[in-house]
């Protein structure tokens, strides 16, 4: 049997200029072996989102599924929190999560 | 240069191979009596035939029924692909008139001579070990397309074949040598057989493998210098997903650009770039591409685009992440018998 009230979130990735964090979810198996079980990956915004930080955050996707899930976009979820979001990201990351078989592009409002 | 594998008979194989003639059978025999393909699937095998060009390389995949079937070659095409209905085999219905001549192959004649083959499992390992990656199976299965010529990779499919012929030369050829007396025999060119483009998804994809073998300047404009293409390859063995056609271009091995071709005879919407989007993503999961290195380009052709597809592409090329898409139009002339095609610009 799966051991699935362990679900452990491990920062593995902390770019502070860029203000971004890969974290590994894993979990542990019947021998208390870890197994990961995907990735999250976390960019925060501080203004208003725009196309070009939408681009270096996907830039950015590419690369952790290149390197670390030979190429599956089903293993990262992506996050982008910010104050709020220009209307050409709303627009593209609408149509990226219906038109990719991918996990979606989570936009997450900062309200503070 | 190209490759094909095509399969045969066991009963045809001695006449095929004697007379250096190869055919595609027009129909089949359904409740108790002969009727021909329907269009769409005649022009299946003109398709897989149109892009066959002199001098391509040919392997033979001999189905037998009481023994393992078994892969012969090295030969190559000496007339391209014509339809001719002369009787040539011995079945009393079908003439197997979409053919092509054939001869062994200069530099590896000594494997022709004495008919040397693999064990069809063998091509299987292959498979298995990816070093055949445009193949699922030869086997004709309920949710496949029954194919009889199917294009493979010349650079690498084709020679890791050539090396496991010569591998087991020594144990699986005849005792004696083989004769090869080569017919002669024109019919009407396989070009003039590709009609109704603009009704068919086949017919277009057959006009479109027709000018990738003739490397049509119009096509090399919107699509670079091809240096191999194949049609229906499969990208996902278990759920048996294939790309429409695949174009492998680029300057040398270790920078390649494979761009996926998804045909719609009509309108690309919304569901086609899905599917376009989700091949390239699987694609760059095989194993095939060097992932830092080798592009991949995603194509929707079509008669027309709708606007969110046109959209969408645009704004994703911006973005210059994961590839890029391009959409090209084709307008049917000539009543359906030719169709020009144009890049859309996005």
């Amino acid at each position: 049997m799966w051991n699935n009230n362990v679900n452990n979130l491990t920062i593995v990735e902390k770019n502070e200029t860029e203000r971004r964090i890969l974290v590994e979810r894993s979990f542990c198996d019947e021998k208390s072996k870890r197994v990961i079980s995907g990735f999250l990956l976390i960019k925060i915004i501080d203004n208003i989102c725009k196309e070009k930080d939408l681009i270096k955050f996907r830039r950015a996707l590419e690369r952790v599924v290149k390197e670390r899930c030979g190429g599956n976009y089903m293993e990262v979820e992506p996050i982008l929190i910010a104050k709020d979001f220009e209307e050409k990201v709303m627009e593209f990351v609408t149509n990226y999560n219906k038109l990719q078989r991918r996990k979606p592009i989570q936009l997450i409002k900062n309200i503070k | 240069m190209g490759a094909f594998l095509c399969s045969i008979s066991e009963r045809d194989w001695e006449i095929t191979r004697i007379k250096g003639i190869y055919g595609n059978k027009a129909g089949t025999i359904r409740e108790g009596s002969y009727k021909l393909f329907s269009p769409s699937t005649q022009y299946s095998i003109i398709r897989d035939l149109a892009g066959m060009k002199k001098g391509d390389l040919i392997f033979f995949h001999v189905i037998r029924k009481n023994s393992p079937s078994t892969i012969h070659g090295v030969y190559i095409v000496r007339e391209e692909p014509f339809y001719n209905e002369d009787k040539v085999w011995k079945d009393s219905k079908e003439r197997f008139p979409y053919r092509f001549l054939f001869e062994p192959h200069p530099k590896f004649e000594h494997l022709t001579k004495y008919d040397a083959y693999v064990e069809v499992i063998d091509l299987y390992e292959l498979i298995e070990q990816r070093k055949i990656w445009t193949l699922a199976t030869l086997e004709n299965e309920v949710n496949i397309e029954a194919r009889s010529v199917r294009k493979i990779e010349e650079s690498r499919e084709a020679k890791e074949i050539i090396r496991i012929l010569y591998r087991d030369f020594n144990h699986n050829k005849l005792s004696h040598r083989v004769l090869f007396k080569p017919i002669i025999q024109k019919g009407v060119p396989i070009r003039k057989k590709i009609k109704d483009i603009g009704r068919y998804e086949n017919a277009v994809k057959a006009l479109l493998m027709y000018l990738l073998g003739e490397k049509d300047r119009s096509i090399i404009k919107i699509f670079g210098d091809v240096i191999d293409f194949m049609n229906e390859v499969f990208i996902a063995q278990t759920t048996r997903k294939s790309i429409d056609i695949l174009f492998i271009s680029g300057g040398n091995e270790n920078n390649k650009i494979y761009t996926i071709v998804e045909v719609k005879t009509g309108k690309c919407d919304e569901r086609s770039l899905s599917q376009v989007l989700y091949y390239m993503d699987l694609f760059k999961r095989r194993g095939i591409m060097n992932l830092e290195k080798d592009i991949i380009v995603g194509c929707l052709l079509g008669k027309d685009f709708s606007t969110r597809v046109i959209k969408y592409s645009r704004q994703r090329n911006l973005h210059r992440v994961n590839g890029r898409l391009i959409l090209v139009q084709y307008i049917p002339n000539n009543d359906g018998n030719d169709a020009k095609f144009h890049p859309v610009i996005i």
